[in-house]
């Protein structure tokens, strides 16, 4: 009675079969801006950080008194707009990915141990997530800020700092369900060792739900990032980001709306993408939607 | 007939309770649940001892304390003559090389995200007796013996039926050719015909491998096809045990009566009379005083109430804990 229903596997099969489903604007979109923040170098018209006080707030080149110079307009220091874009999107993108990576690797850790180990390194474990959960964000923000200095680095230690908690959280209870799984306790009758249940009984498991959080917090750490920006926690200027964009352009929103309009769509457009992109993902990963 | 077989397993004075809390703020224990409350058995090599007993009344706790899942209350698990609780190191790993388990669903017995393959090749590699250029070979072979085709292997469990997914979960526990296999519930999620063809496959283990098995299961008919010896058990107490035949040719506590009443019969016109039980089983939380069983038997008298019975001997290798005898 052997089974007899194999599918045949190739590597262009298996290529064709992990693509399926792609949804792809989002995926052009997400392509996009990363590829124009690694070239930004060699296709920004202009410099972002040049500033040129007689082409101030001029508006995008189809309004009036727009020019093709500036296709998206200038800020209030007459800095183009479209390059600055480019370039923000460099350091936007690296700061939240990068914060993303960091705080889900620790926050996934810690909740695997947690949920794991249950007792006392579950409690000692969890009212730490409750004491940062807790902490005023911004405060804690600042405080990091200043006392490690203004950096690419702090922002990305900051981002993640905050971000690690939700993530213990959220995972200790997946692994709860998981635990009392029989493939669990026949991983120990097999002498299997807690590292071993953990890496490669729970995490599997937990995968899903580590990306698809992931992804739906990358928008939300572009704006932690814009916001320690504004307060001048964040990229130290004149360095561009989407977020520190934003808030430039706070002031001239009546006036000159599309300093802060366009690397406010540009943020949108990183987010919903990155969000479509999870859910793609989530289902692309898991076994039993992957059918043959 | 079984004293010149060497014992692999033995179970003496075993006990396992639950406590039970109390309380919103300042936790108390109100009271323990005697899952198994003072067990003895043996089972010997290349034999099968069948576990009965409705839910409930400590089967499965007995399992997992074997398995060492959970720690034992007080009382000895013994293989091949050493304590299994305190088990350590070499001798711990050689315990988890040695046993190994089937349990009721396979569906929760297989991690979701590993591939079949992996699935039955996890002894292997933690035991590290197989050196890894053998492993995909051993896997093979396993496959093989439950019947699945060699492609299996690429495959994810949800690929397969329940009756397959079984298979898969008895290569597994076949793959390192361990000595003792504990069987819970092994086919009470499947379908009645695909029941025998893992019991029967368990069986050929057995003859091949000289492989033991503790079977578990609430199913008469299960474990009188597949044990050598059977131990009754209600409420975490052993009231009956003894070889297959005696015990199901006579029957002697009026529980394992009733039980086996209450089974359908081999041949269908078969007459048999019928003890149909009255009552709950009692909780385990707060047993009933004297024997176990006294408030749903049919048969007790004046002391079944007042002194526990013992397990005695009545008969050739039949024991039994009631005071009728």
């Amino acid at each position: 009675m052997a089974l007899d229903a194999t599918r045949e596997k190739t590597p262009v099969a298996n290529w064709k079969l992990a693509l399926r489903g792609v949804p792809w604007i989002p995926a052009f979109v997400l392509v996009t801006m990363v590829l124009v923040a690694i070239f930004a170098d060699f296709i920004a018209p202009h410099s972002p950080t040049e500033t040129s006080l007689p082409h101030k707030l001029q508006p995008p080149f189809w309004q009036a008194g727009g020019s093709t110079t500036y296709l998206l307009g200038t800020d209030a220091l007459g800095r183009d707009v479209l390059s600055r874009l480019m370039f923000g999107a460099r350091y936007s993108l690296i700061v939240s990915l990068a914060a993303i990576v960091v705080g889900t690797s620790f926050g996934a850790a810690l909740g695997l141990i947690a949920g794991y180990c249950g007792g006392w390194v579950d409690s000692l474990i969890m009212r730490a997530t409750d004491v940062m959960l807790s902490l005023p964000v911004i405060l804690l923000a600042l405080l990091l800020a200043v006392s490690l200095g203004p950096s690419f680095i702090t922002i990305i230690i900051i981002v993640a700092a905050v971000l690690w908690a939700r993530y213990a959280r959220i995972i200790r209870g997946e692994v709860l369900y998981w635990k009392t799984q029989d493939f669990v306790a026949l991983a120990r009758v097999a002498g299997a060792s807690g590292f071993r249940i953990i890496s490669r009984h729970l995490f599997p498991n937990v995968l899903n739900t580590l990306l698809v959080l992931a992804t739906m917090q990358v928008g939300w750490a572009i704006i932690m990032e814009g916001s320690l920006s504004f307060l001048g926690a964040g990229v130290p200027p004149p360095t561009p980001s989407l977020g520190s964009m934003v808030s430039d352009g706070r002031n001239y929103i009546a006036s000159a709306w599309w300093i802060a309009m366009f690397p406010g769509l540009a943020i949108l457009l990183i987010v919903l993408s990155m969000n479509l992109f999870g859910d793609w993902m989530r289902d692309a990963f898991d076994p039993k939607l992957r059918q043959m | 007939m079984t004293a010149d077989k060497s014992i692999l397993l033995e179970v003496q004075g075993l006990k396992k309770y639950f406590p039970v809390t109390e309380g919103l703020v300042f936790l108390r224990t109100a009271g323990y649940v005697k899952a198994v409350d003072d067990i003895d058995f043996e089972l010997p090599e290349r034999q099968t001892l069948g576990l009965v007993g409705e839910s409930g009344c400590g089967k499965t706790t007995t399992a997992r304390v074997i398995l060492r899942l959970e720690e034992p209350t007080s009382g000895r698990v013994c293989f091949q003559g050493k304590d299994v609780s305190r088990l350590g190191g070499a001798d711990l790993r050689r315990y988890r090389a040695a046993v190994h388990a089937v349990f009721q669903d396979p569906t929760s017995s297989l991690n979701p995200r590993m591939r079949v393959g992996s699935i039955i090749s996890e002894p292997l590699e933690v035991s590290g007796k197989i050196p890894r250029s053998e492993i995909k070979d051993r896997v093979k072979e396993s496959l093989d013996f439950v019947g699945l085709n060699q492609d299996s292997a690429g495959l994810f469990p949800h690929e397969f039926s329940g009756g397959q997914r079984q298979r898969v979960a008895l290569a597994r526990a076949f793959a390192l050719r361990p000595r003792l296999i504990v069987l819970d519930e092994p086919v009470s999620s499947l379908d009645v015909s695909i029941r025998a063809q893992i019991l029967n496959l368990a069986k050929d283990m057995q003859e091949q491998a000289g492989i033991s098995f503790l079977l578990i299961s609430h199913d008469l008919a299960t474990v009188r096809y597949m044990s050598h010896r059977i131990a009754v058990m209600y409420l975490g107490k052993i009231v009956e045990a003894g070889a297959r035949d005696e015990v199901y040719s006579h029957p002697l506590h009026p529980y394992t009566s009733a039980l086996l009443s209450a089974a359908s019969p081999l041949r269908p016109g078969d007459q048999q009379k019928e003890v149909v039980l009255t009552g709950e089983v009692s909780s385990p939380l707060n047993p009933p005083s004297g024997c176990r069983f006294h408030p749903r038997c049919d048969r007790r008298m004046k002391s079944c109430s007042d002194t526990e019975p013992q397990l005695k001997p009545a008969g050739a290798d039949h024991q039994v804990a009631c005071h009728l005898y």
